[in-house]
This record gives C-alpha cells, sequence and structure tokens, in this order.
C-alpha cells in the first residue's frame, strides 16, 4: 500500500510542479495577480494608511525622549539667538545715540565715555550706570545727556559701575545763569526731581520757561550745559527771589548718558 | 469540508493583505514575523494524523503569499507544503514522546 500511495503523492507534486512552471510560463499568472491587486486595492490602500499611522504613532512614543532632547537643544538655541538679537539691538541703540550725540557736536567739544544707565534710584536723586574706573572713570566727573543737558556728577566708582548724584539730589549746590540773560545765581537740590534757583534779587526779570546753564564761575560743571528750565517764580521773603526750576531731562526716558572725562 | 475551506481561504486572504500592507510598518532588525506561515503550521500541529486540512492551508496561504509578492506563483505554496510534510513528520516521531510524558503526569496527579 505504501508503494502506491508515494507514487502518487509523487505525481501529484510533478504535476502541481508543472502547472506552476505553466501557469508563470504564460501570461495567465500575471492576470491572476492583477486580478486580486484589483480586488484587494482598497483593502490594502485602508490597511497601509492604518500601518503608516500606528508605526507613526509607536514611532513618536519610541522618538519622545529624543525629541525632548531636540527640543532642549533647540530652546537653547532660541534663547542665544534672542540674546545675541538683544545684544544687537543694544549695539543699534548705542549707535543712534553716538550719531546724535557727534551731530552736536559733543565729541568735539568733550572726550566723552558712553554708558548705559542701569538702575535709578528716584528717593536718593541718583542713578547706576555700567561704566566703572576700568573704562577710566573717576569720582567727579561730570554726567550729560546726548542733547548737552546736565545729569549730575559722579558720586563713587566701582570697578565696572559707578554711582551718579543728579543735580536735583539734595546736597547739590552749584553756581548757575539764566540763558541769554546773564543772571546768576544758584541751583539747589531739593530732592525727588526738584530744584530751586537762589540768590536773584527782586529786581531781576525772571520769566517762566527760561533756560538755566551752567557757568563759567563752576569748577564742578564745564560751561554751557542746559541745567533746568523755571516753572515758578514767587516773590520769596528776604532780597530773593524763590524760583522753582525743574531739570531738563527725563529721568524716566534716560537710558543712556556721556561721562565727561576732559 | 468546502465550508472549512473557503475560510480558511478568506482567512489567509485577509492574513497575507495584513501581513503585507499593515505588518511591515513595524520591522523590528527588518525583520518581519510571517504570520501566514505560522497559522499554517499551527493548523498542521492541531490537526489529527489522517486529515489533510495542512496541505489544504499550506496550498491556500502559499498562493495568496506568491500573489501578493514578486515570486512566481507556486513558490511559497511548494516551500509551505514541504513545512507541512516536516510537521507531519515530526509529529509522527514525537507524538509518543509527548503522549508518554502526559501518561506520567496523569499518573502522578492522580
Amino acid at each position: 500500500m505504501k508503494a502506491p500511495s508515494k507514487i502518487k503523492i509523487s505525481i501529484i507534486i510533478v504535476l502541481i510542479i508543472a502547472f506552476f512552471t505553466v501557469l508563470n510560463l504564460s501570461n495567465f499568472a500575471n492576470e491572476v495577480k492583477n486580478f486580486f491587486y484589483f480586488i484587494s486595492a482598497p483593502i490594502q490602500k485602508t490597511l497601509w494608511q492604518a500601518g503608516i499611522n500606528v508605526a507613526d504613532f509607536f514611532e513618536t512614543i519610541a522618538e519622545i525622549r529624543e525629541l525632548e532632547q531636540k527640543n532642549r537643544e533647540l530652546e537653547l538655541g532660541r534663547q542665544e539667538l534672542l540674546a545675541r538679537i538683544a545684544l544687537l539691538r543694544e549695539l543699534k541703540k548705542e549707535n543712534e545715540i553716538l550719531r546724535e550725540a557727534l551731530n552736536i557736536g559733543l565729541q568735539q567739544e568733550f572726550e566723552l565715555i558712553f554708558a548705559w544707565v542701569v538702575s535709578k534710584d528716584i528717593f536718593q536723586d541718583s542713578i547706576l550706570i555700567n561704566k566703572g574706573f576700568k573704562h577710566g572713570l573717576e569720582k567727579g566727573m561730570s554726567v550729560i545727556t546726548q542733547e548737552k543737558v546736565l545729569v549730575g556728577k559722579i558720586s563713587q566708582v566701582y570697578r565696572n559701575f559707578s554711582r551718579v548724584i543728579l543735580i536735583s539730589n539734595k546736597d547739590k549746590v552749584f553756581p548757575a545763569k539764566i540763558s541769554e540773560k546773564d543772571i546768576l545765581g544758584t541751583i539747589e537740590g531739593r530732592g525727588n526731581l526738584q530744584m530751586a534757583l537762589g540768590f536773584i534779587p527782586h529786581q531781576e526779570q525772571v520769566n517762566q520757561g527760561d533756560l538755566i546753564v551752567t557757568t563759567v564761575l563752576d569748577r564742578v560743571f564745564p560751561k554751557g550745559l542746559l541745567v533746568g528750565q523755571v516753572i515758578e517764580i514767587e516773590p520769596g521773603i528776604g532780597h530773593f527771589q524763590q524760583i522753582r526750576v525743574k531739570p531738563i531731562f527725563n529721568l524716566e526716558k534716560i537710558k543712556a548718558v556721556f561721562v565727561i572725562s576732559q | 469540508m468546502f465550508k472549512k475551506i473557503l475560510i480558511l481561504c478568506l482567512f489567509f486572504y485577509f492574513l497575507t493583505l495584513f501581513q503585507n500592507s499593515f505588518l511591515v510598518h513595524f520591522n523590528i532588525f527588518n525583520l518581519i514575523p510571517n504570520f501566514v506561515l505560522i497559522s499554517v503550521v499551527v493548523i498542521v500541529i492541531k490537526e489529527k494524523a489522517k486529515d489533510n486540512l495542512g496541505f489544504f492551508s499550506a496550498f491556500i496561504a502559499g498562493f495568496f503569499l506568491d500573489v501578493f509578492s514578486q515570486n512566481f506563483i507556486g513558490w511559497n505554496i511548494l516551500i509551505l507544503i514541504g513545512i507541512v510534510i516536516a510537521v507531519k513528520i515530526l509529529k509522527k516521531y514525537l507524538r509518543p514522546v509527548f503522549g508518554l510524558r502526559k501518561s506520567a503526569i496523569n499518573l502522578i496527579l492522580n
């Protein structure tokens, strides 16, 4: 029984091989494949898309750590770029201020050191600038704005920073004159960004809006620097008028200053 | 029998499609598990020694694998039939061993 069974199986196998050989040699195999591709196309397409979606999902999960790392790197890069942009903006501003100062001719009159205002102390009428003795600053140097407006005087010098006492500080007293009238007086700081012009006799004609400038008598500040503007005149007690003066500089808007080194 | 063959045709058709269209996206080290082959082997293991369902499975599964592959039709059929024969022979020789072990376990438990 075994021998005929083996022969039968062998014949079947040979027949199958022959069948498939003929099938593949003729074009019929391609037709069969084409038929199955045609009827399976919609299912295949759906399964293919689903496979992509699911694989992407798992790939994303697997890459979360890598993405986190990349995200951190990008964030660092972004911060670095932001810092660079900020620096460039600062430089641009500095450049604009220097150009303005050059137009006024400040650089020709004085030897100036540019400085940024780092902080402001309105209660003590002082500001902190970002230049110190490392940059050649010394105590007593005058500080002005690019519009040739007197701001104050350096009171303390550190390595990289300096404290500037504003002209409105209570301790500040210096000679000044009313511009174009040659009326001499003294500017006295009253604190809280207020000043007074003292020692002006009653007979002198002073008007609101008159500008006050530094004089040659002052050994502290160079002459001709704008100090303030008269805002109120009162008769006062005694021989002198009481004149209230407001500083020309706007402390809220002041961002950069020049230190007169010589 | 006809019903079984029809179910096998549908089962292997969709399994082949699933394997070729869906599972290809989940290759690990460029390897994809061949579920069609695994199914054929499981069917052969589970069927009785006298049954021929394994051969039918091999033929149908091989046919669909060939249709959805670059191979000429018949290549996978022959391979799967060869595997079915090998499994059947293995089953024939291993059955007494497993049967003996099963009897021994039953004896101990009882």
